[in-house]
């Protein structure tokens, strides 16, 4: 069966964007490269909805979009609530943890997001990223231990 | 913290981050990338908003493709190939009938051509991307569409100028126009279409 669009985008959004706010350490950039995965995923939703993982393509062409040309669009196109506005109307996340993974290099945050927010084995998030599966494992091996000690100093200090 | 509960512990930091981009903002702007990479039509018009004019051209205008001496004309009922001195080839589309005469036509003036008046495109066709396979930046092949075609609205129907000599050695045209539903906002009922055109990879399962 064919998945809908609107479906997959009221059921995938949140979660695409919680991962891409872990991958980025960015909201506001998040809600923007979110938005034009989902734009370009809908634009070509012939051939997503036959991606063995529909999310993660959302995700993955979320951070290869590239911010200035989608700003700059948006100028042509408004949209009807401006997204600059729609981040700062929310709850920021717990700044503690997003501070600590913004401190990870871009490719373990990456890999974070991927295997503990979005669920993904280690095998798609390596076709995901197009790196090996040997270093998905490294780095997230790497990042849980950055983490694990950033938080934990965190916890003791306060 | 033990690793166990970083999944959990990174679920909560985001718990209350919610995508709050309406739909309808995604899909109208879904509707302008299809244009912009495949079609350039008089700028940034949607291509509902377009296919609707033709549409009711298709309705109120039935063909009657003009003959100058120095163009060579395919005339048809539902479209037109005009293929000028300079080389350039128009295709005028006004019905939505015969593609594979459109297609054969344009093979023989030498355009590598996929042409349906359906949703479903040929199985045997890929976007082209000039080297690499993946990915392509849209500003460079939308420089690259729009120097081998340009399409607009016309009082007679959907025109597309096309440049052969621009095409790429191992890229081909695809083409594929197909209704898109029904607007009954203006008080009467119009048919509605949408074109989709764009190069792909020239092959012989593909483009002839």
């Amino acid at each position: 069966m064919t998945l809908d669009f609107a479906d997959f985008y009221r059921e995938a959004k949140d979660e695409c964007l919680r991962t891409v706010v872990i991958s980025t350490g960015d909201q506001e950039q998040a809600q923007d490269l979110v938005a034009e995965a989902f734009a370009r995923a809908c634009a070509s939703w012939r051939k997503v909805s036959r991606h063995p993982n529909p999310k993660a393509w959302v995700v993955r062409t979320a951070l290869n979009v590239h911010i200035d040309r989608w700003r700059s669009r948006r100028r042509e196109l408004p949209l009807t609530q401006p997204m600059d506005t729609v981040m700062r109307d929310q709850d920021p996340a717990d700044p503690a943890v997003i501070a600590a993974v913004r401190r990870l290099p871009e490719r373990q945050r990456q890999v974070v997001a991927l295997r503990l927010l979005l669920d993904l084995d280690t095998e798609t998030t390596a076709e995901t990223l197009g790196i090996s599966p040997g270093t998905v494992k490294a780095h997230l091996s790497r990042a849980v231990a950055a983490l694990r000690e950033a938080l934990n100093l965190k916890e003791q200090i306060s | 913290m033990n690793d166990a509960d970083l999944p959990a512990l990174l679920r909560d930091a985001v718990r209350d981050t919610h995508m709050t981009v309406p739909e309808s903002d995604i899909t109208r702007r879904a509707g302008t990338l299809r244009v912009r990479r495949w079609v350039a039509v008089g700028g940034a018009a949607s291509a509902v908003i377009a296919a609707a004019a033709l549409a009711a051209v298709a309705l109120t205008a039935p063909a009657a493709p003009s003959v100058t001496s120095q163009n060579t004309v395919a005339q048809l009922t539902a479209w037109t190939v005009a293929k000028h001195p300079d080389g350039v080839i128009d295709v005028t589309i006004r019905e939505l009938k015969d593609p594979a005469g459109l297609q054969a036509r344009l093979r023989a003036d030498g355009v590598p051509a996929s042409i349906t008046f359906s949703r479903d495109t040929s199985p045997a066709c890929h976007d082209y991307y000039p080297g690499h396979p993946m990915p392509k930046t849209s500003v460079n092949m939308s420089s690259l569409d729009n120097g081998v075609f340009n399409g607009a609205q016309e009082t007679e129907g959907v025109v597309v100028a096309i440049h052969p000599d621009r095409l790429p050695s191992d890229a081909g045209l695809q083409f594929a126009v197909y209704p898109e539903g029904t607007d009954t906002s203006h008080g009467v009922t119009v048919h509605t279409f949408a074109y989709e055109f764009g190069l792909v990879d020239r092959s012989p399962a593909c483009t002839g």
